[in-house]
């Protein structure tokens, strides 16, 4: 008896045991003189020394030390939001394409950092255009990495195929630039058809595109939300609903044809677009996507060609495309001044920048003649800086030595002369209209591979479709989104 | 659990259920449900608290207590949806073909399983049959769609040798309840058998013995003893399996189906659960807290009213039967 009794005290204790250390463990994070920054990635094995090398400068200029957390990039965005969710005392984090901005922002996650920026003078670090991209009802929550914000969408081909085929790119890089109606655009579609059947011919083995861009409408068109787009050129402040656009209607027809003819895979419905492996890649002849300067070598590694373009639209930033790499400051941060002060650090500082994304000079890379970066292997700390634009100013980044002189420069004066969406600025309060977008984005992704890949003829479906979207609400969320952006567009005039 | 089927499959056969109650000399029994109870109390229990979120229009700078009540209107979203109807018929229909497809079928092996004379033999079958239990959805996924790809998959090939066109299986919405019913019961078939079996195993074997004097043939056997033996037990399972009828297995039908295959499948394989994680997946819209938590809360009371129903309807039919 006393046996049993040791035994069920002891299953008691083990059960109340693992308890305390379940809930311990959630208690990690900010420490009293301590800068805790999330970010994602595997954790790099030598992280320690390089931010004691970092944290030699940190410290004098704002009183911390950083700590960096790691977070593997599959589960960023879910813990991000748990951490938010409970509250947890953290001071900057990753903000942008994953643990998306607006979201945290509207679940009120991140600190209004409005005034820190003219107390801090970050100001002078970042472009005003990156502020006003990042600005929501008047207040600003994150601090935009700079980097490419105006990539262009564009084909690309093997540079080689195009010579042997006799391929002009740029005819058709001129006629998707300067379309400017429908007529451009089917102008600007025969000739697409001519160079997907050329290619076909020559080599019917292989999938001729795959359709990750609207090739027909990305010309032209922005989308601002699920069903709502305006032009790009800024010749009409009015926002349209895509079905009622005729580039639309058109390239949907065109999709369909081009999926009739082969072009496209036919299993696309349950394969999707997005490729992994290198040999899917090179599977593919003509790939949309966008393009930066100095992407080459990628494309090189992965598609095995050197590649030819053309560029579909002319370098613009769209409304969210700054919002896409920001790192911002957590709603219940201690130290809100030192993490604004940190993060003009971060962007101004070229020797700390370097140290956070390559680490130190001679244990985990050296320099060649030409001041460029080759990484020491297994060192620890690689290939975080190939991703400097998770950090901060990309063009503060030394380049490795298979990247050409001056493509920061490059990317910077794109960015500079780039067209600018008339939408720039502004972020729409969707409140009133959460379920009718909620209903819009499930209708279109039950017809997504109707419309995108064009597994089936528009006539059979398109009535229902746009049926659907106009029972679903469609034009009040025009209306409501063209009422905001009227008021928008009324307050830039002040 | 088992023990209480063992209890109920005896007392069908043996004597009148008599209550035992349970006093305090029994603590070492007591002592033995502490881990599953504070279990359920931790992560069943203290979460209700959650359910608050339903009504609230939850920001985390306010916390879960200081966001603002909105009232009913997080429901409006689901139940104005314009897919509603389609929504809740493929959740039901879908689980309904799985409780039936799923029970039948568990019941055959489990009898099968206990015809088996040879220990080994019956060891082997479990093992293999259980053995896709222990599959996460996202491996099967990938069985199935090796088997159905349009181009290369195992079924067309199998088709072309007859001579039939190929048929792509992810723009054929109508075929998937099958598909995904054969799923369903290839991978949950062994586990549940388990538990019939070894209801089976504890019926008195005198009941046979005196059946086999009498001359009656194993056909005999299995419908005059074995199924009225099974019957509550049954009649338990379907009441708890009813009761998550309104929920959707979300790996099932949303990585066996590649994601509705682009949306060609939605039709019928489109169910609460997927809808709501696509709607909400890359939203940038504010309150999903809310929302998603409304539409949880109403999956769960409806559980529960079915569950309460299913019970008093199957003691409607036999006092003995029903789960309370």
């Amino acid at each position: 008896m006393n046996k049993k009794r040791l035994i069920t005290g002891l299953l008691c204790l083990a059960t109340a045991g693992t308890m305390a250390v379940g809930l311990s463990s959630c208690g990690e994070g900010s420490s009293g003189d301590t800068l805790v920054w999330y970010t994602f990635e595997d954790r790099p094995k030598d992280l320690d020394t390089v931010l004691a090398k970092a944290n030699e400068i940190i410290e004098p200029e704002i009183g911390m030390k950083l700590d960096m957390q790691y977070i593997d990039s599959a589960s960023y965005q879910e813990k991000m939001k748990l951490k938010m969710a409970a509250g947890e005392e953290y001071d900057l984090a990753f903000t942008g394409y994953i643990n998306n901005y607006q979201t945290a922002v509207s679940l009120g996650g991140l600190y209004d950092i409005t005034d820190l920026i003219d107390e801090v003078g970050l100001g002078e670090v970042i472009p005003e255009f990156y502020f006003d991209a990042a600005t929501v009802d008047g207040r600003i929550y994150g601090v935009p990495n700079i980097q490419v914000v105006s990539n262009p969408v564009c084909l690309q081909m093997d540079k080689e195929l195009v010579a042997q085929l006799g391929i002009d790119l740029n005819a058709i890089q001129e006629a998707a630039q300067n379309a400017k109606n429908i007529d451009d655009i089917k102008a600007y579609a025969a000739m697409l058809d001519d160079l997907f059947a050329t290619v076909h011919e020559a080599q019917p083995d292989k999938y001729v595109y795959n359709p990750t861009y609207n090739l027909i409408t990305s010309p032209m068109y922005e989308e601002l939300l699920p069903g709502i787009c305006i032009r790009r050129d800024g010749s009409s402040t009015e926002l349209q609903k895509w079905i009622d656009t005729e580039e639309w209607n058109y390239g949907v027809e065109k999709i369909r044809e081009w999926y009739q003819k082969g072009y496209i895979r036919n299993d696309i419905a349950s394969k999707g677009t997005s490729l992994t492996t290198n040999e899917e890649y090179r599977q593919i002849i003509v790939t949309s996507g966008t393009w930066k300067p100095g992407q080459d070598p990628y494309v090189v590694q992965t598609h095995g060609y050197e590649p030819a373009y053309a560029l579909l639209h002319v370098p613009y930033v769209g409304r969210t495309s700054a919002l896409a790499t920001m790192n911002s400051v957590g709603a219940n941060t201690k130290h809100p001044k030192e993490a604004v002060e940190f993060l003009k650090l971060i962007n101004s500082n070229k020797e700390l920048f370097n140290i956070i994304c390559w680490g130190i000079e001679g244990v985990h890379y050296t320099k060649n003649e030409d001041g460029k970066i080759k990484e020491i292997e297994n060192s620890g700390y690689n290939g975080l800086g190939k991703n400097a634009w998770k950090y901060g100013n990309q063009f503060n980044a030394l380049l490795l030595e298979d990247q050409e002189d001056g493509i920061w420069e490059e990317t910077e004066e794109m960015n500079n002369t780039a067209m600018q969406s008339p939408m720039l600025g502004f972020v729409p309060d969707t409140d009133a209209i959460t379920n009718e977008l909620a209903n819009i984005t499930n209708i279109n992704s039950e017809y997504r591979a109707r419309i995108e890949f064009g597994t089936e003829d528009p006539s059979v479906y398109m009535d229902a479709y746009k049926n659907q979207l106009e029972t679903a609400g469609l034009t009040k969320v025009l209306d409501e989104l063209q009422k905001q952006y009227d008021e928008f567009l009324a307050s830039k005039e002040d | 659990m088992a023990v209480k089927h063992d209890v109920s499959a005896n007392n069908l056969t043996t004597i009148k259920k008599k209550k035992r109650v349970l006093t305090t000399s029994d603590w070492q029994l007591y002592s033995l449900c502490l881990i599953p109870v504070l279990l359920v109390f931790i992560f069943s229990y203290i979460p209700m608290f959650g359910v608050i979120l339903a009504f609230k229009n939850y920001k985390f700078n306010l916390g879960i207590l200081g966001s603002p009540w909105v009232g009913l209107s997080n429901f409006e979203f689901f139940f104005k949806s314009n897919v509603f109807t389609q929504l809740v018929w493929n959740t039901i229909s879908n689980n309904f073909l799985f409780i039936v497809f799923g029970i039948v079928a568990s019941l055959i092996v489990a009898i099968l399983l206990f015809e088996l004379k040879s220990r080994n033999a019956t060891k082997t079958f479990q093992t293999m049959l259980i053995t896709p239990h222990f599959m996460s959805w996202v491996i099967v996924s990938y069985m199935v769609y090796a088997i159905l790809n349009p181009n290369y998959g195992y079924l067309n090939q199998l088709l072309s040798l007859f001579g039939i066109d190929k048929i792509d299986w992810y723009s054929k919405p109508y075929a998937w309840p099958v598909i995904l019913t054969i799923t369903f019961v290839w991978k949950n078939v062994g586990m549940d058998s388990v538990v019939y079996y070894a209801a089976l195993m504890g019926i008195d074997t005198s009941l046979f013995e005196a059946a086999e004097v009498d001359g009656a043939n194993k056909f005999q056997r299995t419908i005059h003893i074995v199924l009225p033996s099974l019957v509550p037990l049954v009649t338990i399972l379907t009441i708890l399996k009813i009761g998550g009828i309104f929920r959707a297995d979300f790996g099932l039908f949303y990585t066996v189906t590649q994601d509705g295959a682009s949306g060609n499948l939605y039709e019928t394989t489109n169910v609460i659960d997927t809808y709501i994680f696509r709607t909400f997946k890359d939203n940038t819209t504010g309150n999903s807290y809310g929302l998603t938590s409304a539409v949880g809360l109403l999956q769960s009371i409806v559980g529960m009213i079915l569950v309460i129903a299913t019970n008093s309807l199957s003691k409607k039919i036999d006092k003995d039967l029903g789960l309370f």
